[in-house]
């Protein structure tokens, strides 16, 4: 009885740590996801002349959890009212669907959108992209360096507990 | 109708549109230190406030679903097709690169043209369509709407394989490859696609007995047309002109009625009334 409750603490102390890891790992692939969205984004102005509406729409598809959620509400929402511009759409997406690591580059993407000047738009785009890649790296090194630490400390934080006990 | 529309137009001027009777509205038109002009069939109503030059950019963005670069080639031309078939004709400051026009800027005037489904109206006309025919009529005579009737009719009760190239989307209406107003369960629509070379996809891939196109204007609509002609393909077209005597008078009619194309001239008037005429060969 005595074990179990000692490899409990370990295994709940433990899963702590790794879940800190795990939110780490996360918040990368999170931004990894809107580096592709950004890429539908731009192909679909560039290439296909996509209207924004439906756009958005196919960065919802490429995209899953809270990312897809929203370009799928900006993509509802511009379908829905005509008058809504990019902006006033993604801040009442953002309302709905908190997304407090990307809101600043989502925000300022949504600005450059649906202007007459195309090039305005991709510049837009690409501004996103390089904010959104210094992020990456940022969260990159973030994870490398504090991921195995709070995986370690999970563990050693539950042996010490039974330590204590014992 | 208006639900697609009123959203589009400033917000003072909604409002009052939503409140009044808008049967038989055929335009809508702004004009930058004018008031809003409805013209119906018979009369014609100003709405104020005066509009404002930011009102009419703000419309043209809606219009494009705030994706003016996905219209950029219709701007070009001066015009937005929206959904249900309506247009939107555009005035403005154009922008010229290399000789030709790059961009449409600064509209400082526009004009809704709404589009109208009237079935059954060339329910009179479709025993005399048996080889091509013209539509020939004045800008509001009707052509466009009769066409489409034509080609639905064509298509239902001839059961006959349709080819519709449907440059400006006007007669289809189609949103996202589904046509929003009926052109027949044996017509195949391709949109947004110059004439000429739609007229050609459309013989080599679809096998069409008939090629239907809204408005011949170049001269290069009319040798795709002759060439389809040659092919053994019947042609449903609509050109602008008062009469028969506009067709001789105008160089590029000139030559499709000496290539003897149009074996019958349906004329329209203003009135949207039509009589029809038999060409010799």
């Amino acid at each position: 009885m005595k074990l179990i409750g000692m490899l409990f603490i370990v295994v709940s102390a433990g899963s702590v740590g790794f879940r800190i890891a795990f939110l780490l790992k996360k918040r990368c692939s999170l931004v990894r996801q809107f580096l592709q969205a950004l890429q539908v984004l731009r192909n679909e102005i560039t290439f296909c002349a996509t209207p924004l509406p439906q756009a958005f729409a196919l960065m919802a598809v490429s995209s899953d959890g809270t990312l897809g959620r929203l370009f799928s509400d900006v993509a509802k929402d511009m379908d829905r009212r005509r008058w809504a511009t990019p902006q006033a759409a993604m801040e009442k997406a953002l309302e709905q669907t908190p997304e407090e690591l990307l809101a600043p580059i989502l925000i300022a993407l949504s600005k450059s959108l649906g202007k007459y000047d195309l090039d305005a738009q991709l510049m837009g785009i690409e501004a996103a992209r390089q904010d959104a890649e210094t992020l990456l790296q940022n969260l990159e090194r973030e994870r490398s360096l504090k991921s195995r630490t709070y995986e370690t400390l999970g563990i050693c934080a539950g042996l010490a507990a039974v330590i204590l006990l014992l | 109708m208006m639900e697609q529309l009123l959203p589009l137009l400033p917000d003072e001027h909604a409002g009052q549109l939503s409140k009044m009777e808008l049967e038989g509205l055929e335009e809508i038109r702004l004009r930058v230190g004018q008031p809003l002009l409805l013209r119906f069939a018979e009369k014609e109503t100003a709405l104020r406030p005066i509009v404002r030059q930011a009102q009419l950019e703000e419309l043209v963005r809606r219009a494009c679903r705030q994706s003016v670069y996905a219209h950029a080639e219709t701007l070009r031309q001066g015009y937005v097709a929206l959904e249900g078939g309506h247009r939107i004709g555009i005035c403005g400051f154009g922008v010229m690169q290399d000789g030709t026009l790059h961009a449409l800027r600064a509209p400082s005037s526009v004009m809704i043209r709404i589009a109208r489904e009237v079935p059954g109206c060339a329910d009179r006309l479709l025993s005399a369509v048996t080889d091509s025919t013209l539509l020939l009529g004045p800008p509001g005579s009707g052509k466009t709407t009769l066409l489409r009737d034509l080609v639905c009719q064509l298509s239902n009760r001839r059961r006959q394989r349709i080819g519709l190239a449907d440059e400006r989307g006007e007669i289809s209406a189609c949103v996202q490859g589904v046509p929003q107003l009926q052109i027949g369960c044996r017509t195949d629509v391709l949109v947004s696609i110059p004439k000429s070379a739609a007229a050609m996809m459309l013989l080599r891939n679809m096998n069409p007995q008939w090629i239907a196109v809204d408005e011949i204007t170049a001269p290069a609509d009319v040798q795709a047309l002759e060439q389809a002609a040659y092919c053994g393909v019947r042609l449903l077209a609509t050109a602008h002109g008062a009469d028969l005597e506009d067709l001789r008078r105008r160089p590029v009619y000139r030559q499709l009625m000496a290539a003897g194309v149009f074996r019958t001239i349906v004329v329209l008037g203003a009135d949207k009334s039509y009589t029809i005429r038999e060409v010799e060969a």
